[in-house]
This record gives C-alpha cells, structure tokens and sequence, in this order.
C-alpha cells in the first residue's frame, strides 16, 4: 500500500495504517533525532513522542511531502528534549574549556560511534548552532535536497546553501584544531 | 582538511549512525495514542471478519451500516403479527431491485453532475463510496428476506441511503425549510455536513495537485497568488476550472496553502450556510464557524498571529465547554484536537515563544488574553499562575515554564468537562466581587501606597492585580493630589478619540467619590468579554441607591482603567478577511448601484460593502457614484458636486489588490438622530506595510438612510 494511502487511512482511523506508517520511517526518526543531540538512550522516548505527536498532527496533512512534516516534527520534539535536559546552545564555550573536553564520550555513544574520528566528527557537529547543524544533519545524513532542507527548516534556498557553506567551514576548522586523526579503517 | 577528506569522513560517520539502536515498538505508541482519549469506532462489517485488532473502517460506513442495521434488527417476534398481514406487500422481485439500481444510478449522476466531476474522481468520495456499499448490501439478495420483518422496508431503507448522497449544498437547502433544531440535531448535521466537505476537500486537492506543475505560476510579487487562477481561467485545465466554480457551492474555495508552495481547497461558509444561524443550534453554527478559520496551527507553528491565536482559542474552549454532547466523536473531536494544538503551540512551543530566555512580548500579550477567559476557563487556571510567576522575575523562563505539563493542562480541561473545575473567583486578576464600605481607612491606605510607588515606575504594572475598585478610589485620589499623570493611566481611550487632553478635561472635571457616598461596589457577575476584553462596573452607592455606575476595562496588561469609550454602546464590525466571494459580491452591487442610484439597496448593508463600493468606484475613476455615497450637508465639509466630479482619477489605488481585511468601530456617541461616525480599518497586503503603517483609517458615517463616506475618508 502505498505511502499516501496508509496516511488517508490513518486519517481515517484505521491504526494499523498508522502502524505500518511508523515501521516504515521510525529509523528516519530515531536516526535524525541522534544527528540532532538526543542522547542514545534517550532516542527511543524521543522517538515515541514524535509519533504521538504526529498523530495529533495528521489531519493537517493534505497531500504535502509526508517526510517534510516528519522531519519538521522531530526537530520540534529533539528541541522540547533539549529544553528539559539543559542543552542549550551556549555550553559550547563551557565544554571547551572542560578540562575533559575531546574525551572519551558516555558509554552508550561509545559503543555506537566506535571510532575515535566518528566521535570527533559526532561533538563537532552538535557544537554547530543549531542553525548551521540542522542543515548539515539533514544534507549529508537524510540527504534531503536544498529544497527539501528549505521546507523543513522554513528558510530559503540561498540561505540553506549559506549556511550549509558556513557549517563546513566551522566543522572543517573545528576538526582542524583537533589534528584531524585519520581514518584508521 | 580539503573537501574530498571531510565528504570521506561525513560518509563514514553516516555509516556509523546505521548502529543507532532501536528497540521501537509500533504497538507501544498505538497504546499510548489510545490512552490519551482518541476515541476509534468499531467494525461493524457485513463482510469479512476483521484481520488484525487495530482494524477499523471510516465512520461513514458505520454511521450508516448501523442506521441498515437498526432497521432491520428492529423486527422482532413481537411484530410477527403485524407483518403477517403484509407478507406479500414485502416480497421484492428482480424487477424491483433493477428499478432501484437505475433510480440509484440517476441519483448518482444527478450528484456528479453538480460537482462536475469525472466518473473516477467521484468516485473516490468517501460518502459516496459508504453509500454504494450499503446500497449493494440493501438490495443483496440474501436480504431480501429480511425485510418481511423488518419495520423499515426496502424503500425507506433506500430513501435513507438516498440522503447519503446529497451534497452540502442539498443539506444546507433542506436544513433551511426545516424547523429550529435542538442540540443533537444540530450538532449530527454539522458532523455530517463536515465530513461532506472534508470527503470533497480531498478529492479536489488530489485534482489541483495532479495539475500543480502547471498550475503553480507565482503572481507579480514572486509568490502564489489564488487571483491569478481567477484572472487566468481561460488558460487553465477543466478540472481546475471546475473546482474553482463547482467548488464554492458545496463551501470549498481555493487559496494558498500554508506553506505558500501549492494551492488548496479550503472551507469558508457559503452566504447560504451562514443563514443557518437561528435554525442550528449556537453550538452547531459555531462549529462550523470554527471549521472555517481552521488549521491553527501548521507543522507546529501558529498560523494567526500570537494575539488573533489567543482569542482563537478562548472561542473554540468556550464552544467545546458549551456543548452537552460527547467531545469524543465527529467534528467537536476535531475541534477538540484544534484545541490542543492550538494551546500546546501557543503556550509550550518553547522554540517559538522563548527568546534570550525570556518569553517574547508577542506570547507575554497572548497569554494575558488568556488570563482574561470569563467564565469556567481551564486556560486561564492553567495560565494565571505560570503569568504570575514569570512576570515576577521579568518573564525569564526559568524552572516554573520549564517544567509545564500539557497534561496538566488537559486535566484541567476535563475537570471543566465534568463540571468540577470551579469558577474562578480570586486569582489575582480582580475578577471578583467586592463591596467595601466608604469611608474606608483600610483601602485608603493602600491607595497612598500605589501613589508612592507610581513615582518609582515608568510604566503602570505595579498596578497589576489591583482591584477595580481600589483603583477607582486610586483615581479619586490622585485627583485630589493633583497627580494627572496618575489620573491618565487610569483612563482607557478610545481609537479616533482624538486629544487625550480632552478627554482628560472632561473626566477630571467629575467628582466620582463625593460626601455622599456610603459604599462602593464591583459585581462580577455584571462584567463581561467583549472582543477578548474584559468590562465592567463600579457601583458608587449611597446606602441603597446608585449614584453612578462607572464602567472599567481590563487593559492588555491586566490594569483596571476606567473605560471613557463605554459611555455609549458600540456599534462594531469584526475583524473580516477581504476575499473573493466578498469582491466579488461588491462589485455586483457597485454595478447595480450605479445604475440608477438607487439608495434602498445600501440601506442595511454593512459598512464594509459600502466602503468597497465607494472604493470600487475610486479604482474605476467613477467620480459620479463615489460622490453619491458621500456624506453631505451644511456640517460637512464635503464640495459641491461639480467641484468633486473636477477632481483628478486614475491614481492607481485599487482596494482588491491593496487590502486584505476590514474592521470598524463606532468612535462617537450616537445623535439624538441615531447617527453616529465610525473609523474602518483595512488591513493591507504584505507588500504595502511599511514600518509606519500596516492599515488605513478610513472614515465613515451611520446615517437612517445607511452607511455613507467622509469626504477624504483615508486618514
């Protein structure tokens, strides 16, 4: 059954549409939701809230691009989780001055970002404001087009390809500073 | 590090996010969603037996399965006599049924042809296919025994399923000829109506959606623009062509869609449909009202603006409170949910409400609307504290919003369901009653202290959560210090009132506290919500006997002033959006008017019609018809005709493309001929406001003949 017509049906009322719907993208969600900040062991509830949330917010969608939405409301909710864990932006200058700042990270994400280079790369990008990390995250890890990038962040296109230029940058800079280790795979 | 090293070390770390965990479960969120109230209706299927539990069908084929079945399961033994007599009139033959299918058919096309559509797009109408189903089901043969004992014959059966098939235009119709209705009544035809427009919504947004690409040509301004559809008809696709007329009928016109990328069809209320008014129950129209200014929200954002929200959602708890039916089904479960969007965006959306930590001035405004909800107001129990807290520490967002709970929220919502959450009598907005005795040592001494702390404060919100009345006396008091400045903040003026000055001469030259006065008094129950405001009054006594009744508002930030504008009723127009079926119907009337000058068809027409014809005569340079609707006489200084008609045209100004809403407010005391002045505000387009200026005042006139126009009407 196709996407469109699994989301009519959940419209309708029909939940095991609704179920299908959800097998079909909770990887999408769990997935970006991480990319965006969310702790491993926290991506699960991130997660479950998304769709709960999505559900509430079904019958506004008519016939737009489905992951659009999907993409706008995970971010909403990985925001919401930042406000109650105290993740907000600034403690980028308070972790690097941590002394240990570039350590090992908890254990949850060590056992999933194995290499030292992902973990490297994985800090780096959630110390982007989120204005510069969103647009990377969804580029180079949903492979969202510009466009695309535009929709879900409601920004547009010169300004998603400014700030996907700027996010380079400051990552490329960023991992500079580190030594840039390389790949040992 | 050169850019091929940092695409390498991006493709790698994407790999390593396939190790992401999941240990997600669907069945998990199914049962939570469950949980939360969303309320699914139960199979009731002829046919198949259900496949898995979470299988469901849509309402409209158990609305009308159980209405077939009611029918036929109400035969009963205890009826065997009374069907005994009749066998032979209930035996149905071949010839029978074949008569009902053409009949059916015809009423099919009959439909079809009023929507215009083709045999697959009606089709695909959710209330025509639950129709075909128990057709085919009522005329199945293994039935047909059925209806020997059966109260409802196969004729009634098919004269309900008949009913099925009628558009909203046909039910608004018939709902017109019919009787006043009760709630239940009322409230069924809105659900049905709604879901007849939600089942047609879809169909023709799948239609302008198969043609978008050629369809989606952005106007002169770079965006989409519905009027290019309009102006273009001749060049666009039947089918398009066919929702843009067919459509508005049944209710559903097209605009832009949120997100400004593609065009939609969206519900407004016929002229016909708000002509229910008085034979639907208040409930009823007023859900339809709101059905009309849905969404509220998209993908999580405020679609209004933070205040127009607020008062959006003061309604929609109003009507959902109001009503004595079940919010768990049908449109008021819709309404419900625009409910909970509405007021999750509005107060926990912290992303949008909360800047540099603090809440913005935007959201700090909305919510003191919300404050001032009258009545039994789970919104305002819910706010009231959160506003008093955070205002306290200048609106920071500290710990106290941080840790808000939408549930809490919603408890306190259905604790005004079951009629448990108590009025609110005493949260600090002064929104109680209160008679104090006058003299009274106690309240004057409090007062003296407002004044000491007014030279401490440039603004007025030390003055927050004081009573009306110890604000009165405050006002009587600064009048005898001579503090004027006092005396200002407590006066509300009104739009158009011109110099504050006089205002204030006329106000300071009345003596509210005298000798006499023994008590004064403020009676919550005499106050109410107008427009998100909240008035009342203050009863200066003598003994038993009234000596006047000065009446208060409660201003944005929750300071009781005394209210200069309610000296007389208020004649207003709300707030209206200027759109097409508006223009269009305008222009109908400039044309008739213009004719023959006939006044008795402006007579009862509403300010907004004639100013859109003066103003459609301005865009045309019909001097002649703009001079006919002017106000004239010796105390008006509007020119002679000759002189007017010499006047210069073609300026460029055309109101269909300038403004985009209307309100108007009476701004002067009606005569003692019943004629009063009132100031239209039009709102313009986006790309008209400028820093200075995001409407135009125009002026106008009530006059026993009608609405007329000051000479020179824009402000």
């Amino acid at each position: 059954m196709g996407e469109l017509e699994l989301i009519e049906k959940a419209q309708q009322g029909d939940m095991s549409a609704y179920g299908e719907l959800m097998n079909l993208h909770h990887r999408t969600v769990e997935k970006f939701a991480f990319q965006c900040g969310v702790k491993a062991d926290d991506v699960q509830d991130v997660t479950q809230e998304v769709f709960i949330k999505l559900y509430r917010f079904l019958h506004q969608f008519h016939r737009e691009r489905f992951t659009t939405w999907l993409y706008k409301i995970t971010l909403n909710t990985a925001r919401d989780y930042y406000r109650k864990e105290n993740k907000e932006r600034d403690k980028e200058s308070k972790l690097q001055h941590e002394p240990n700042y570039g350590a090992p990270v908890k254990s949850s994400e060590a056992r999933l970002l194995v290499f030292e280079e992902d973990r490297e790369l994985h800090q780096a990008i959630q110390l982007l404001e989120e204005k510069y990390r969103i647009p990377i995250v969804l580029y180079y890890f949903q492979e969202l087009t510009y466009e695309q990038i535009g929709e879900v962040m409601n920004i547009p296109l010169a300004t998603v390809k400014t700030r996907l230029l700027r996010s380079k940058e400051q990552l490329k800079s960023a991992l500079a500073r580190k030594g840039g280790v390389e790949y040992g795979r | 590090m050169d850019d091929k090293q940092f695409e390498q070390h991006m493709k790698l770390l994407k790999k390593s996010y396939d190790r992401v965990p999941s240990k997600f479960n669907a069945d998990d969120v199914l049962r939570k969603i469950e949980n939360e109230g969303k309320q699914q209706i139960e199979v009731m299927s002829f046919s198949k037996p259900v496949a898995t539990k979470w299988q469901k069908v849509s309402v409209w084929a158990v609305s009308l399965a159980s209405v077939f079945l009611i029918g036929l399961l109400s035969a009963s033994f205890i009826n065997e006599g009374k069907n005994q007599g009749n066998d032979s009139d209930t035996e149905y033959d071949a010839n029978d049924i074949k008569k009902l299918e053409e009949d059916y058919q015809k009423e099919r096309e009959k439909r079809q042809k009023i929507l215009g559509l083709t045999n697959n797009q009606f089709d695909q109408l959710a209330f025509v296919k639950a129709a075909d189903q128990i057709f085919a089901g009522a005329i199945h043969p293994d039935r047909m025994e059925t209806y020997r004992y059966s109260n409802l014959t196969l004729e009634e059966n098919y004269q309900e399923i008949i009913k099925n098939l009628r558009l909203p235009s046909e039910m608004v119709e018939i709902a017109l000829r019919a009787d006043n209705n009760n709630e239940q009544y009322s409230i069924e035809f809105a659900d049905d109506l709604n879901r007849k427009i939600d089942d047609l919504k879809f169909v023709f947004d799948g239609i302008i959606l198969d043609h978008s690409k050629i369809i989606n040509k952005v106007g002169t301004n770079g965006e989409l623009d519905v009027n290019y559809l309009y102006g273009n008809r001749s060049q666009l696709p039947e089918d398009i062509v066919n929702v843009l007329d067919k459509g508005t009928k049944q209710g559903l016109f097209v605009e832009v869609a949120p997100d400004g990328n593609n065009f939609e069809a969206n519900f407004q209320m016929t002229s016909s449909m708000r002509d229910l008014e008085g034979k639907l129950d208040e409930n009823a129209m007023d859900m339809l009202e709101i059905k009309e200014l849905a969404p509220f929200t998209y993908g999580g954002e405020l679609i209004y603006d933070t205040q127009q929200s607020a008062y959006y959602l003061q309604r929609i708890e109003g009507t959902l409170l109001k009503s004595n039916l079940d919010l768990g089904h049908g449109t008021l479960a819709s309404i419900k949910a625009y409910y909970e969007d509405l007021a999750y965006t509005l107060i926990f959306n912290s992303t949008q409400i909360i800047e540099n930590q603090k809440v913005k001035d935007e959201y700090q405004q909305a919510w003191n609307i919300l404050r001032l909800t009258p009545g039994t107001s789970p919104i305002r129990s819910f706010i009231s504290p959160l506003i008093d807290s955070l205002s306290e520490s200048g609106w920071v967002a500290k710990e106290t919003y941080q840790n808000l709970d939408f549930e809490d929220l919603m408890e306190l919502f259905h604790q005004a369901e079951i009629g448990e959450l108590e009025e609110l009598k005493n949260y600090g907005t002064g929104l109680h009653s209160e008679t104090i005795n006058w003299p009274n040592s106690n309240i004057q001494q409090k007062v003296h202290g407002y004044l000491k702390s007014s030279g401490q404060s440039d603004d007025s919100s030390y003055l927050v959560d004081v009573s009306p009345v110890e604000i009165l006396v405050l006002y009587d008091y600064a009048q005898q210090k001579y503090t004027p400045e006092i005396n200002y903040t407590l006066l509300s003026p009104y739009e158009g009132s011109g110099n504050m000055d006089e205002i204030m001469n006329a106000w300071l030259q009345r003596v509210l506290i005298n000798e006499k006065v023994t008590s004064i008094r403020y009676l919550d129950e005499k106050s109410f919500e107008q427009n998100g405001r909240l008035y009342g009054h203050v009863d200066i006594m003598n003994e038993d006997r009234l000596i006047h009744s000065i009446p208060m508002v409660l201003n944005e930030i929750g300071v009781w002033q005394i209210d200069t504008n309610s000296i007389f009723p208020k004649y207003s127009e709300s707030l209206i959006v200027i759109d097409t079926e508006i223009i269009n119907s305008i222009q109908s009337l400039y044309k008739q008017f213009k004719n023959d000058y006939d006044y008795s068809i402006l007579k009862e027409e509403s300010a907004l019609t004639v100013a859109g014809i003066y103003l459609e005569a301005w865009a045309q340079g019909d001097l002649d018809t703009q001079y006919e609707l002017l106000v004239k006489g010796e105390n008006y200084i509007t020119p002679p005709r000759e002189e007017f008609l010499s006047y210069p045209t073609g300026d460029g100004l055309d109101w269909k493309k300038q403004f985009n809403s209307f309100e108007l407010n009476q701004t002067e005391a009606t005569d003692v001929n019943g004629e009063f002045n009132g100031v239209a505000w039009f709102g313009l387009q986006d790309e008209f406001v400028t820093e200075d200026e995001s409407k135009k005042g125009f002026q106008m006139r009530k006059t026993l003949d009608g609405w007329r126009v000051h000479f020179m009407p824009f402000q």
